[in-house]
């Protein structure tokens, strides 16, 4: 268990390890002037005015360029403790391009562009209105100083596992535009947020991409929650997120669109599919809630505190579904009676 | 590389400025404009201290590259100063005592501007979310969250100006001034920005510093060459072990760690070499050119295996690696089991904890107008590492002068040295001033963490829950290096049975030397890890005898007169009187532990704070009373005990101060305030100004700076109010008594007659007076000049080797808590909403200070028991970084409810304690037994995560 003494067996004597610097010198000769880091570096910080020109700097500087929105990610990474020293030939701010801000509704889909920031989804009233989740989960993601310029489209392209937008983006079903020039030309192709993320800081964008756009479904009506635990109460990384959003018919009898998914569990967020299936068509009740969680797969794929993951997502799945019906309307047994609900339940399945 | 130019608003002003590759906006306004109200305290977005505006949004300075603010509007704290938001803003964070060591506040102010313009109407809850990405480590949030509550109030019309309290200036208030609430006599400079600590100051020509720090654990340094890093066009200094002219060696209690390794490294992170250079880019440089070869040796990295057989030898002189052994023998402690109806056994680890001071180590260092090498650093400890330095570098003391710069906290791990060192040895190589600043990775990496502590217990009671013995084995991982440990292993053997009346006690306290980050000195100073192990096992023994917890302890505490575990005879105990107080504060209802779930009449109740959960039609994060809040959140209540002895342990405690009353009436106060942002300026200024009859702005305290003040500078043990506060008292009882004599033969009047207060010195019963300003001109030209010098000594003595019998302080500072949390038993996720506090700390200088402490202590705690971890691996540190290594943040700590007992110290001039340190020993115990008290699950390895609780919740649930 964590804390107290890590216990360790003594090595056997092993004279042998030669060690050179500069290979690995924690700490030392790591800061630059008045404790700044130094250890990002670039020679070009190129910010284009509109997306043909970003484009074009990207094939310019191919293989050696990074693209850069809020910038949230971009120092922390390159410090001791993450990559270590980083240089970019271009750096390409894609921030000020007017092509990449808006927020649209067509056809029952929401489109975001790339620039659209955390924060924007506890503002912009279209969000608030048909994608409730978002706000949900950009009020526990970050600070308010991070969320002013973090971005939707960066939390995707950075794929991290526990990444709580992507989690959010996943329920929704989203898709994401992806642009990029060939022979000259701009060429756009969508790819669905399953298929874009493929591992840990993994995802589909090829080189000289641009991620324009993120489309969604607009949820007016269903109900939503977004779960969440770390170690503190704000700037956490997520241990496990949770976002559900629950449809219900409109004599809010019964399930009909179910979405959960799942963040920090594994190399990607997931879906639970199966979960979902059992739940459409089913009775829009605690007592269906409480028989999918005794149904649930194990979906946790993580290498540390598997048994914890476990544990929560059970009861993330079984909160964050009752609070979805709650937001629909439906109210289940009070709260303050779950533990006695628990045991009933408990000896149920035994 | 080329410089991108850039266009852009600084403070109102466009300005066009030069950036080159890799500089953050952070860097850009700092050192290319000079405005360092803006602080690097993490580097990665974690701490908030960097907090700026950009076009009116809050962001974090050193997450942004430099260019980004092309064409953007930045407003930094220098351009908010002459806002109106912000003068009331400044005045309500005096009136509230939001601000202690400072190095938070500029960013926090920013945050809380933008967001009082967003938000006008912004409620506690929304204040405390918006301030969330700001760290603070001093005050534990409540006193800042007052404050932009109050100016919220202020600035929205619905609370007058006056609620902002008398404006600077204001000379109304008269005294007596110990007792009264006295604003921050730093407070302004620093809400504004100001104040500059050492990282903010540069010298003409100075050169930076870089080290070269050992990757690996246990290591022969096989080769070192420096002649290459030596040879680079830039460099002014390459230095090594070969360079100490003196004798090598520093630390705390025992000086056993090299400056700069010679020949073997023990730790990861270990100084190996150091370079100065034009810039530190050069200096990096030049370490990567140092060819360094290390053959790995064996290593041991757990302190029990480290005092077992054919264990790595770590020091030779150190057999076993026993760095220390403490013994208690009190009573007969068979006879004791053997009389009680009941044993209860148990074992208790605690975690490695950093401090996480908002500043990381900085330091100048340059040679005097007598050639003297000075130090600039913030340093909580300049007697002690002047004469350190002096004996490395084989000088005199006289040639070597600290000068404290203002601290960004400190909480013991500035009582440790070593950049110090390193800059000593470099500058007499470099001959030109030089500069050396860490970085938050490398202040985790090089420097002392608070001592991992393994805990058995095992005590005999009777079925009425008196106790008839208690044994004690305690264990402390040490680390590489001796530093303060031999003082820790004494102050937590001596305490650990805890403040109650045993007849028969044995304890057995001892460290070991490991290849750990070396530990050092840390608040509490090994009392924190004793308070959780006793404070925990009583609980524990409680629920055995199905007894309430505050009767148990009731039942045991010491009394009046009673002999302490060394075989002290105390004059004054208050335990009792606290645990009665804090009981009904709290309006605790009796009962035995593991109520389960919360059915308690006590709960919910007045003093305990919302708890945070999500507003969901809002998206924002809101506070309700929990009743509403969905899914498993069980509450509960723990009560811990403690004590505490004030001022350095078994050893006589002394300081001396000068004071002079001045020419129209004012004074100068020459002490050693190492003020590491608690308030030691105050407690001088309020104590001074009583004793000379004037009031506190009339009064100017001397730098810390060895060239100018007395022994003895030094925070720690809790002394500075205590004994430094005695030496301020005698001084100015001194100077005023010369001016008494020279009056009393003036007025012809008996001295004990005359009375100096409100500026003005009269005498009794008669129309006799005149102003003090008028006293000293009149003294001066009649030869007489009122200078005062005094010094105070704290008694302690030495303990015997064999029973530890002795009487180690001559003050102790008795407390009790209570905690109220909420624990979710869907994720295992614990808030602390409420924590009751009360302290015996003898006459109180100024309670609002006195209180912040408090809750400063209850946050760090809060995180010690919850959150952080320190966690090494084969002496790496798994948490390198404030991203991974997580302290509490506004929405983590509790509403802290304090009851100031005042039981005047009998032995001490004006009667004071102290706080800083007794207010951090009960919170851990009494958060761990309210989680018991909530889910029937006993944590007995530290921090509590959410991962442990739920777990072990799971587990003690019958399948």
């Amino acid at each position: 268990m964590a804390g107290g003494s890590i216990l360790r067996k003594i090595k056997k004597i092993k004279i042998c390890g030669v060690i050179v610097s500069p290979s690995y010198a924690p700490g030392g000769g790591l800061t630059g002037q008045n404790g700044a880091a130094q250890m990002l570096s670039w020679q070009h910080y190129l910010m284009p005015g509109n997306l043909e020109e970003a484009l074009r700097l990207l094939d310019r500087f191919s293989g050696q360029h990074r693209i850069v929105a809020g910038a949230t990610d971009l120092l922390p990474q390159a410090r001791e403790g993450g990559k270590g020293d980083t240089h970019f030939q271009a750096l390409v701010d894609i921030s000020r391009i007017p092509e990449l801000a808006g927020v649209s509704l067509r056809e029952g889909r929401l489109t975001v562009g790339a620039n659209t920031t955390i924060a924007d989804c506890l503002r912009n009233p279209m969000l608030l209105s048909h994608a409730p989740v978002l706000a949900q989960c950009a009020a526990w993601f970050g600070d308010d100083a991070i969320r002013e310029v973090a971005t939707l489209a960066g939390n995707l392209v950075n794929a991290s596992p526990a990444a709580d937008g992507t989690t959010a983006l996943l329920a929704l079903d989203a898709q994401v535009t992806l642009e990029r020039l060939e022979n000259g030309n701009r060429v756009k192709r969508e790819l669905s947020l399953r298929e874009f993320v493929t591992g840990p800081r993994k995802t589909r964008i090829r080189e000289g991409e641009i991620l324009t756009a993120i489309a969604f479904d607009a949820l007016e009506k269903y109900g939503s929650a977004f779960e969440k635990v770390g170690q503190r109460r704000a700037l956490l990384l997520s241990t496990v997120c949770l976002a559900a959003l629950a449809g219900i018919n409109s004599r809010k009898s019964h399930f009909v669109d179910v979405r959960l998914a799942l963040g920090g569990i594994g190399p990607t967020p997931v879906r639970l599919t199966e979960c979902e299936h059992f739940l459409n068509g089913r009775p829009a009740n605690f007592q269906t809630i409480r028989e999918a969680v005794g149904l649930l797969q194990d979906v946790v794929r993580s290498r540390t505190r598997r048994e914890y993951r476990r544990e929560v997502v059970r009861g993330f799945v079984e909160r964050a579904l009752t609070n979805a019906l709650a937001g629909c309307g439906v109210t289940g047994p009070p709260w303050g009676i779950q533990a006695g609900a628990k045991e009933m339940t408990q000896g149920g399945v035994a | 590389m080329k410089a991108l130019k850039i266009l852009f608003t600084l403070n109102g002003r466009e300005v066009e400025t030069e950036v080159g590759p890799g500089t953050r906006l952070l860097e850009l306004i700092r050192d290319a404009h000079g405005l360092t109200g803006a602080k690097d305290g993490c580097g990665a977005g974690e701490c908030g201290a960097c907090t700026v505006l950009v076009n009116g949004a809050t962001l974090k300075s050193c997450l942004m590259p430099a260019p980004k603010v092309q064409g953007a509007e930045v407003t930094t704290i220098e351009g908010l100063v002459d806002t109106n938001e912000f003068q009331v803003l400044a005045r309500a964070f005096q009136q509230s005592g939001a601000s202690q060591c400072g190095y938070c506040i500029p960013g926090i102010v920013v945050s809380a501007i933008a967001l009082l313009r967003r938000r006008p109407e912004a409620t506690r809850e929304e204040i405390a979310a918006a301030l969330s990405g700001n760290i603070c480590r001093c005050t534990g949030y409540w006193k800042i969250l007052d404050g932009v509550e109050l100016s919220r109030d202020v600035l929205s019309g619905r609370l007058g100006e006056e609620a902002l309290g008398s404006p600077p200036g204001d000379n109304s208030v008269v005294g007596p001034f110990v007792g009264a609430n006295v604003p921050r006599v730093d407070g302004l400079r620093k809400i504004a920005g100001n104040t500059k600590y050492a990282a903010d100051l540069t010298l003409p020509g100075m050169h930076h510093v870089k080290v070269l720090r050992s990757p690996v654990a246990h290591a022969r340094i096989a080769e070192l060459d420096v002649s290459r890093a030596e040879a680079m066009e830039g460099v002014s200094a390459v230095v090594t072990h070969l360079d100490v002219p003196g004798i090598d060696g520093y630390g705390l209690i025992v000086q056993d760690q090299p400056v700069l390794a010679p020949g073997r490294v023990r730790f990861v992170g270990e100084g190996i070499a150091a370079v100065a250079a034009e810039t530190p880019e050069i200096a990096r440089r030049a370490i990567d050119a140092i060819q360094l070869r290390l053959e790995e040796l064996p290593a041991v990295f757990d302190a029990e295996q480290a005092l077992g057989e054919g264990a790595p030898l770590l020091h030779e002189s150190y057999p076993g690696n026993v760095v220390k052994r403490v013994k208690v023998r009190k009573g007969d402690l068979e006879r004791g089991f053997a009389a009680s109806d009941l044993t209860v056994e148990g074992r208790y680890t605690t975690q490695c904890v950093e401090h996480v001071y908002l500043e990381p180590e900085a330091a100048l260092a340059y040679f005097d107008e007598e050639r003297v090498l000075t130090i600039v650093s913030p340093s909580q400890n300049i007697s002690q590492h002047r004469w350190v330095i002096a004996k490395i570098m084989g000088l005199p003391t006289h040639r070597v002068r600290m000068i404290m710069s203002p601290m960004g906290g400190g909480f013991g791990g500035k009582e440790d040295m070593g950049y110090q060192a390193i800059l000593a040895l470099a500058v007499f190589k470099a001959n030109r001033p030089l500069k050396l600043v860490y970085s938050r990775e490398e202040s985790f990496l090089a420097t002392p963490k608070r001592h991992p502590a393994m805990l058995e217990l095992k005590t005999g009671l009777k079925n009425d829950g008196s106790i008839t013995a208690c044994r004690i084995r305690i264990v402390l991982d040490g680390g590489a290096y001796g530093t303060a440990t031999g003082g820790v292993v004494s102050k937590g053997g001596f305490l650990a049975a805890g403040p109650y009346a045993i007849e028969n006690v044995q304890v057995d306290s001892v460290a070991a030397f490991t290849n750990n980050t070396p530990s050092g000195a840390m608040r509490t100073y090994g009392g924190l890890q004793v308070h959780f192990g006793m404070e925990s096992h009583l609980d524990v023994c409680a629920a055995k005898l199905g007894m309430d917890p505050i009767a148990l302890r009731r039942r045991n505490a010491m009394e009046q007169s009673a002999e302490t575990h060394t075989g002290q005879r105390l004059e004054r105990v208050s335990i009792q009187h606290i645990l009665d107080t804090v009981e009904k504060a709290a309006r605790w209802h009796p009962g035995p532990p593991n109520r389960n779930g919360g059915n308690r009449p006590d709960l919910k109740g007045p003093g305990v704070r919302g708890h945070n959960t999500l507003d969901v039609n809002l998206g924002r994060r809101r506070a309700s009373d929990g009743n509403t809040a969905p899914g498993g959140l069980k509450r509960g209540r723990g009560v811990a005990a403690g004590w505490y002895g004030i001022a350095l342990t078994g050893i006589q405690d002394r300081s001396g101060a000068w004071v002079e009353l001045e020419d129209g009436g004012t004074a100068k106060v020459v002490a050693g305030a190492s003020q590491t942002g608690e308030g030691v300026e105050n407690v001088f200024v309020q104590i001074a100004a009583d004793e000379l009859g004037i009031l506190p702005e009339d009064i100017v305290l001397s730098p810390n700076d060895t060239a100018i003040i007395p022994e003895k500078s030094h925070a720690g043990g809790s002394r500075q109010t205590y004994v430094v506060g005695g030496a301020v008292v005698q001084a100015c009882r001194e100077a005023r008594a010369k001016l008494e004599e020279f009056l009393a033969g003036h007025w012809a009047v008996d001295r004990s007659l005359i009375r100096f207060a409100r500026r003005e010195v009269r005498v009794v019963d008669r129309r006799l007076s005149m102003s003090v300003a008028k006293a000293v001109e009149l003294a001066k030209r009649n030869g007489v000049v009122p200078i005062g010098s005094g010094s105070y000594v704290s008694v302690g003595t030495p303990a015997d080797p064999e029973t530890g019998q002795g009487e180690p302080w001559q003050a102790y500072v008795f407390g009790a808590q209570i905690a109220e949390v909420e624990v979710d038993t869907v994720t295992g996720e614990v808030q602390v909403l409420g924590l009751w506090a009360c302290h015996d700390i003898g006459r109180v200088v100024n309670p609002k200070a006195a209180a912040a402490q408090i809750e400063g202590a209850v946050s760090m705690a809060v995180g010690q028991a919850l959150m952080e971890d320190y966690r090494l691996v084969e002496g790496r540190a798994l948490t390198p970084n404030m991203t991974k290594y997580i302290v509490p943040t506004t929405l983590d700590v509790p509403q802290v409810n304090s009851i100031l007992l005042e039981n005047p110290d009998p032995k001490h001039p004006i009667g004071v304690r102290n706080i800083g340190e007794p207010a951090m020993l009960q919170t851990v115990p009494a958060i761990i037994n309210a989680i018991f008290d909530a889910v029937g699950v006993r944590v007995t390895s530290l921090p509590a995560t959410p991962e442990k609780v739920l777990m072990a919740i799971k587990n003690a649930t019958p399948a």
